[in-house]
Parts: C-alpha cells; sequence; structure tokens
C-alpha cells in the first residue's frame, strides 16, 4: 500500500487528509471538554477512539510514522491512565498540532517535524499509569470481548507443557479490504504454516462485521515472526503480536479472562467495574460509529464550488429562455387570439417556471453551508490565546446551524479570527482586573449567528472593558485622520470607525485602549468586498459587540429595481431603509448640494441622472427619493420611476473596459434585459467628494457616460449667454 | 504561401475592413444596449449574450465617425479577447471574403508611426482595400484609461481616417 503510487492510492490519500482534519478538529474539541471536565472516562474514550481511527487511516494509506505516533498515544491514553493523569487534555492537545503538522508534512512531501514533545507525555503517561493498571488495563481492556473457551484454554496449557511459544495475535482488517472473510483466511493459513492454530475469534468465517481478528498461536517461531508472517499489504492493517508468557498459571490467567475480570471486580469500585464493561461495548460503539461514518461519507459529495457554479449559470439562462418562451407566447396568442392550443401552453409554461423557481433554489441551497464550520476552529483558538495573556475565557457559541453561502464563509474566516483574537487578548481584561471591577473572573466571549430578513450576521462580543471613543478621538487626532473641527462634530459610531483604518493602532495604544485595531482594517476591507458591513456596540466597562452584517449569498440579492434617464438600474434592497416621495418643489439647495427634509430630519441628495434644466422647470413633477442607510450616515437618491423589487442573480462586471466603481455587478432580468447594479458605497464616496462649486451647479448626472456628460456641459453652456 | 485568407469584411463608414474568421467568436444583431455610467465615449454599455454579460464597444465612434445613425444592418462582432467576450458594433457585416495570401501586403509604416497598432495588413479585394485588423489589439487600445473629457484631441482619430490617408498616398 505504501508503495501504491497509482491514481487510487491518490485519491485515498487525499480522503485520509480530509478525513483526518476532521479527526483533528474533534480530537481539538474532546480535549477541551476533557480540559473542563479532566479525568472524563467517558471524553477519554472518544479521544482514544479518535486517535485509534487516525491510526488506522494512516495505515492504511501508508504513512507509517503517523500511524506509529496515534499507536503509541493510543495504547497510553487508558481509562485508568487518565484518571491519574491531570494534563491529558494538555497532551491532547499536543498531540492535536503533532498530528496536524506531521499531516501537513505529508501533504506538502517535507519532511516530518519532530515529535519529541508528544513522545515525552506519552512515556510519561504510559509511566505514570502503574504497572497494575497497566495489566488490569492488558486484560481487562483486550481481553474483555474475546472469551476463550474451555478447551482452548486446556489447548494453551498443553502448548506450554509441550515447550511451544503461545502467543496472542491481535489483527485488524483494513477497512479498505472488501472480503473481510477471505482476509480471516488469508490469515488463519499464514498463521498454520507458522504453528497451530489453537483459537480464533470471530470462531468460523461467519458473516460478522468485525474487523478485528484474534488468534491464539501456538509455535516455535520468534513474534518477529509472526508478526512479519502477518503482514498482508492492504488485507491487514495492522498486528500486534503478544507473548503469552509462560508458566501454566500465566497463560491460564491470560488465556482465561473470565476469572481475571472476577479478580478484578473484586478489587475494584463498583463504578470502575461499569468503566471496564464500557470500555468493552465502546469497542463495539466504535465500530458501530466507524460504520456510520463510512455511511454518511458515502452519501457525502465533495464537490468543486466551480461545478456548482456552472450549473446556476446554466439555470440562469434557462431562466432568461423561459422568458424567450413566454413572449412568442404572448406574441402567438395576439395572432390567433382563438386557438384551443394556447391553453397547454400556458399550462407548460407554468409548470416549467415552477420547476425552475425550484431548481434554482435547489442549486444555491448546494453552496450554503452552517456557519459552525467556522465556529468549531474558535474553542481551541480562544483556548490558546487565554493562556497566552493569562487569562480565563469562556466561549459562548450560539447559532451555529445558520446556513452561509460558503464562499462568504470562507471569506469571513480571517476577520472573524482576528476579532476573536482582538477580544480575548486586549478587550477581555485579566482576572485581578476584572473582580477590582467587580465582574466574574472569568471573561466570557460569545460568538453568534443569526438570519435577520435576507441578511446573516454574526457577532462577536465579549465582557471586556469596551472602547473608550474619546481616546480614539483623540488617536485620530493625534495622527492627523480628523481636524479638531470634524472630530468635534463626529459622532460616536464615526469616531469608533476609525478602529478599522489600517495601521491605527500603535504599540502605545495596546495599554490605551486596549489595542483594537490589530489587523481590523482587514475586517473592514473584506465586509466590503463581501458587501457587508461591520457595527460596533460599545458599552465602556461592559463590552464590546462586533457585529458582521453579511449578504446571505453572493450570487443572488434582492434588489429594488428603478429609473434614471428612463434606464433601469438597481440597488441591494438591505441598504434602502425607505422610500419617499416628493416633488421638485420640496428639494432645497444649500450650496450646491439638494436636501429633502424628512421628518425634521435634513437628508442630503444625490441626483443620479441630471438635474432639470432651470427653463423648464416642473416644480410639481413628482420623484422618488431612496433613502439609503449607510452605517449611520443617511443618503437619498433622486430617482425617475420604480420598477419594482426582483430577485437578481449577479454577474460580475470585471470587464476591463466597464471597469467603473459605482457598478459592482450586473444581471439579466427574465425578459434578456441587462440591468446594472449599482454599488452604493462608490455613490457615496463620490458624492462626499464632488466638488461642483465654481459653476454653481448642483451634483447631479453621476450614471451619465464621458460622452453625455459632455454634451451635457456644451448644452449648458449654450444656454447661459 | 499560396493560401486563401478568410477574412469577416464589415463597414464601419465607408471603409471596409476585414479581421480572420477565426477570431470572431459570432455576429449577432444589435439587442438593447444598457448603458454603463463612467464610461468612454465609445463605450456604448453591456448587452445580454445568451446569459452572458458582454461589453460593447461602437467601433464607429472608436473610429472617429462624426454621425453615428442605428440602423437595421448594425451588428455586433462579438470576439474573445483575454479568455472574455467583447463585442464591436459596426454598421454591416455581410461577407466572408477569401483572399489570397499573396493579395495582403503588410501594414504601411505610416500606420505603425501614427501609433495604430491594431493594422495589421491591408488586403486587395475585387479591386478594393480591405483594412485588416487585429481584434486582440484593438480592444487592448480600448482598454487605455477612458480620457475624462471626449472631443477633440487627436487620439480619437480613428484608423479610417488614416487608412484613408495611406491608401490615398499611395
Amino acid at each position: 500500500m505504501s508503495q501504491s503510487s497509482d491514481e487510487r492510492g491518490a485519491e485515498l490519500r487525499q480522503l485520509f487528509f480530509e478525513s483526518a482534519q476532521e479527526l483533528l478538529q474533534s480530537l481539538n474539541e474532546e480535549a477541551l471538554k476533557l480540559e473542563k471536565h479532566p479525568g472524563d472516562v467517558e471524553t477519554v474514550r472518544s479521544i482514544r477512539r479518535l486517535v485509534h481511527t487516525l491510526k488506522g487511516d494512516a495505515a492504511a494509506c501508508g504513512f507509517r510514522e503517523l500511524s506509529e505516533l496515534a499507536h503509541e498515544l493510543e495504547d497510553a491514553l487508558t481509562v485508568e491512565a487518565a484518571a491519574s493523569h491531570t494534563a491529558l487534555a494538555e497532551m491532547a492537545f499536543i498531540a492535536a498540532d503533532t498530528f496536524g503538522s506531521v499531516l501537513s508534512a505529508y501533504r506538502n512531501k517535507k519532511s516530518l517535524p519532530p515529535a519529541e514533545t508528544l513522545r515525552r507525555m506519552v512515556r510519561e503517561l504510559a509511566g505514570s499509569a502503574g504497572s497494575v493498571k497497566r495489566r488490569r488495563k492488558a486484560t481487562g481492556e483486550t481481553a474483555a470481548p474475546v472469551i476463550w473457551t474451555e478447551y482452548e484454554k486446556l489447548a494453551v496449557e498443553n502448548a506450554f507443557s509441550q515447550g511451544k511459544r503461545v502467543y496472542r495475535i491481535t489483527a485488524r482488517i483494513d477497512p479498505q479490504c472488501l472480503m473481510p472473510i477471505a482476509a480471516r483466511q488469508l490469515l488463519l493459513n499464514a498463521l498454520a504454516t507458522l504453528g497451530e492454530v489453537l483459537g480464533a475469534r470471530p470462531e468460523t468465517a461467519s458473516p460478522a462485521d468485525r474487523k478485528r481478528l484474534e488468534f491464539l498461536l501456538a509455535s516455535d517461531a520468534s513474534a518477529e515472526q509472526v508478526t512479519a508472517k502477518c503482514h498482508i499489504p492492504t488485507v491487514i492493517a495492522q498486528v500486534k503480536v503478544e507473548a503469552v508468557k509462560g508458566g501454566a498459571k500465566s497463560a491460564k490467567r491470560a488465556a482465561s479472562p473470565p476469572e481475571t475480570e472476577k479478580k478484578i471486580a473484586t478489587q475494584v469500585q463498583p463504578a470502575e467495574k461499569e468503566a471496564v464493561a464500557a470500555a468493552s461495548s465502546t469497542e463495539n460503539d466504535g465500530a458501530e460509529k466507524g460504520q456510520a461514518g463510512v455511511a454518511t461519507a458515502d452519501n457525502i459529495l465533495r464537490v468543486d464550488a466551480e461545478r456548482i457554479d456552472n450549473v446556476l449559470n446554466l439555470v440562469g439562462e434557462l431562466i432568461i429562455g423561459k422568458s424567450m418562451l413566454q413572449q412568442a407566447l404572448n406574441e402567438f396568442a395576439r395572432h390567433y387570439p382563438k386557438e384551443a392550443i394556447r391553453g397547454r401552453f400556458a399550462d407548460a409554461m407554468a409548470f416549467q417556471a415552477r420547476v425552475l423557481n425550484d431548481l434554482q433554489r435547489s442549486v444555491m441551497k448546494i453552496r450554503m453551508v452552517p456557519v459552525e464550520q467556522l465556529f468549531r476552529r474558535f474553542p481551541r483558538m480562544v483556548r490558546d490565546v487565554a493562556r497566552q495573556c493569562g487569562k480565563e475565557v469562556e466561549l459562548v457559541i450560539s447559532g451555529q446551524d445558520t446556513d452561509l453561502d460558503k464562499s462568504i464563509l470562507d471569506a469571513i474566516a480571517e476577520p472573524i479570527t482576528h476579532l476573536v483574537r482582538n477580544a480575548v487578548g486586549h478587550g477581555i481584561e485579566d482576572a485581578r482586573e476584572r473582580t477590582a471591577r467587580g465582574k466574574a473572573a472569568r471573561g466570557s466571549l460569545r460568538l453568534n449567528a443569526y438570519h435577520q430578513g435576507n441578511q446573516v450576521i454574526v457577532e462577536v462580543s465579549d465582557d471586556g472593558h469596551g472602547i473608550d471613543a474619546q481616546k480614539v478621538k483623540a488617536k485620530a487626532l493625534e495622527q492627523g485622520l480628523v481636524t479638531p473641527e470634524e472630530a468635534a462634530r463626529m459622532s460616536e459610531a464615526e469616531t469608533l470607525g476609525f478602529v478599522f483604518r489600517p495601521g491605527f493602532s500603535t504599540a502605545e495604544e495596546i495599554t490605551e485602549i486596549s489595542g483594537r485595531g490589530v489587523g481590523l482594517d482587514v475586517v473592514q476591507s473584506v465586509l466590503q468586498r463581501l458587501k457587508g458591513r461591520v457595527e460596533i456596540d460599545t458599552r465602556p466597562g461592559q463590552g464590546t459587540t462586533f457585529r458582521l452584517k453579511l449578504p446571505l449569498t453572493l450570487a443572488i440579492i434582492k434588489a429594488l429595481l428603478f429609473r434614471v434617464e428612463q434606464r433601469l438600474y438597481a440597488i441591494p434592497l438591505n441598504t434602502v431603509a425607505e422610500i419617499a416621495r416628493a416633488r421638485e418643489s420640496d428639494l432645497h439647495r444649500v450650496d450646491n448640494y439638494e436636501v429633502l427634509q424628512i421628518r425634521n430630519q435634513v437628508l442630503p441628495l444625490v441626483r443620479l441622472g441630471r438635474a432639470p434644466v432651470p427653463q423648464d422647470e416642473h416644480p410639481a413633477e413628482r420623484i422618488f427619493v431612496l433613502v439609503i442607510a449607510l452605517g449611520e450616515r443617511k443618503l437619498g437618491l433622486i430617482v425617475e420611476a420604480l420598477e419594482g423589487e426582483e430577485e437578481l442573480v449577479i454577474k460580475a462586471l470585471d470587464d476591463q473596459s466597464v471597469s467603473t466603481d459605482l457598478v459592482s455587478g450586473a444581471s439579466i432580468l427574465g425578459d434578456g434585459r441587462v440591468v446594472l447594479i449599482l454599488n452604493i458605497a462608490a455613490i457615496s464616496d463620490r458624492y462626499g467628494k464632488s466638488r461642483p462649486g465654481e459653476t454653481g451647479e448642483i451634483a447631479s448626472g453621476l450614471l451619465l457616460s464621458h460622452g453625455e456628460r459632455a454634451r451635457r456641459a456644451q448644452a449648458s453652456t449654450e444656454v447661459r449667454p | 504561401m499560396n493560401r486563401d485568407m478568410h477574412i469577416v469584411g464589415f463597414q464601419v463608414g465607408r471603409e471596409t475592413y476585414g479581421v480572420p474568421i477565426t477570431s470572431l467568436h459570432e455576429i449577432v444583431r444589435v439587442p438593447e444596449i444598457t448603458a454603463v455610467p463612467d464610461a468612454p465615449e465609445y463605450m456604448e454599455g453591456v448587452i445580454n449574450l445568451r446569459g452572458k454579460i458582454v461589453s460593447v464597444i461602437d467601433l464607429r465612434k472608436r473610429f472617429g465617425e462624426k454621425k453615428v445613425t442605428p440602423g437595421k444592418r448594425n451588428r455586433i462582432l462579438v470576439v474573445e479577447h483575454k479568455g472574455r467576450l467583447s463585442g464591436l458594433i459596426v454598421d454591416s457585416a455581410t461577407e466572408v471574403l477569401k483572399i489570397p495570401a499573396a493579395d495582403i501586403e503588410a501594414s504601411p509604416t505610416a500606420f505603425a508611426e501614427g501609433g495604430l497598432k491594431c493594422v495589421t495588413g491591408v488586403g486587395k479585394y475585387k479591386g478594393r482595400l480591405i483594412v485588416l485588423l487585429d481584434t486582440d489589439r484593438l480592444l487592448e487600445f480600448s482598454e487605455l484609461k477612458p480620457k475624462k473629457e471626449t472631443g477633440e484631441g487627436a487620439g480619437q482619430q480613428g484608423p479610417a481616417a488614416e487608412a484613408r490617408g495611406a491608401s490615398a498616398g499611395k
């Protein structure tokens, strides 16, 4: 197997890497659990199970070093050891890290990293679990599921009296092996060449799905010879040969577990007896679980996201095809209004439309994954960072079932990591400070996710000391980011926005305002790219919440369609706070900007089209104003007509020749028209920058092309004498 | 070297231009065009080409035609450039010309001096002169930063005018 460089081997290894990552993730989770409840027998067992699975899988793929490492760990990880060894959780973490680095070394075909720390800990653990316990473990655990009959025990005694060595051989059939029965026979035949097989479990070649075989062998051969003989590549994953020590008494003990167990039962506490019994049952559980795992793994396809996107594109084209058909049908109906076949066409169309709708929704669903995939990384990270800082932090996770587009999930992994690190590192105070302020010594960090409308909200909140807006302001002034006048007018939210500026945080600040700002510009830029937003909610002394507002998916948005200059545009519906109707005469001018008064608030306006020429102004003309909420700021867009809302499949407009930041994408409507999706952030940006001062004209015409603007400029100079 | 070149001939203004048939993706009628804000004058906008969004350049404006009138015979040549499709609006595109390689002359040096790298040669076909274009270079040319002010700049002089000048000079 280890030499197989064929395609299947590569595929198998790929599968192994993926499943091993999952295993390590689970290992981390179990380790965290163990840290919380030290000595919890069930947790130790599941850790063992994980290590065991890893060992088996690694061996099957020919990763001998990893398999051996896992094997050592598995051996040392006994229930008894766990009870007596407090640093087990630590060891599990180190094991997870070590396995992780070994895995990546395999993956990148690099030399293996040293695993000395882990090995040393394993040795310590093995040593600390006393010899008595070890023996008990040996009999209790490996022999418990296998009960040798009287006859077999007799045979063992006979073999000893004949001066033969007796081995107990435990073999595990390769999980990839498709014929376990044949495998058993193969092994049996191999052993028969060495000596006499005294007993075998499972006894017959029953259709047992047990992958574990045990044999008693009486032979003259050495243990190494037996091991070598048993090693049948691709069939037997792993072999353990134990010599049953000479002497009738010990042979009897080794070969007659029922008695031993009785003896143990008298020695140990009832609880531990239960544990031993459970140990034997977990073996089976593990096997079953493994089976279940295989079953689900079979049902899960790992598909390149690009393929799904292709399907989505095709669905989009189908929808356009549908509307073409619809139009043709309408025309047909006009020409032949009496034709009876029209009804059948209409039925077929309706049916097709419904199926198409379902199809589109299904494809969208494929891309959705629960946010848990991301959240599950954090318990370990929080623990590590908290430990580094010498703090106690409890991580509370909720809403992990919330579904999110895979590409968004991948994109927010880094921002959230920054936020979590910041919260633990700087947001939450150390225990002494916390108690001094009358808070629980243990800090709390919350990760939460939920749907809100067609957005997904991901929150990272801590109960630390919050961000002091005044200090942020002072810092911004000091760095020359704002003038004193501007600073005086800034709202708190605007002030807090500075923490997202790249390089805003300095070393000195880390002590001053808890150092937030490290890597926060990453958060901001990623969120902008995703057309999402980040909000800060902070209360001095009580904590900070970072709220990431994300679109449900990047591929589809709910959009509001409207017309400017007879042309159709769209903006994401979630950016629209309200729609107001107004007359041209309601608009006021402040400098060169137009404003509208809505409920005692003055709303700055952006005229997307061209301004009405003063001469033929119609003061009564009705217009619509889309009120856009951009964080704290509000902005009104003047549009001519509304076209309604629609779900748009976004297509990128990354063509070089139409590069403008005003448009974030385009979409094709049902009737085949192309609609441009405007980038609200860029429009607001332009608005802020536009200084049409000298001409005395109001800011307008944002959506015109250069040619149109030139013509307009010409027209206005002609009009003005 | 007596192979025929298959050239798709199209008209912009009074001139006939040609591009190798292999460089064309397809030729379509002009559908509804969605204008793009901020776009340079010759950038007409984007169209929906069977579910794909394709940007469209008006070659007539690009070549400095003064009067551009939409007509029924107008067509869009869809070409592939750097892995994506672009459209070029022309007055009409009707014929596929077979021009023997021998009848194609390299582009006059005057073109190159004028910065006109998109002209690859001039073909003679039944007494007519056909300006052969390289669509890739044509589009690269179009990707230059849109000028803030469109208008009378010398850079807007199209190859048509220069080609005319060059052929007259012959």
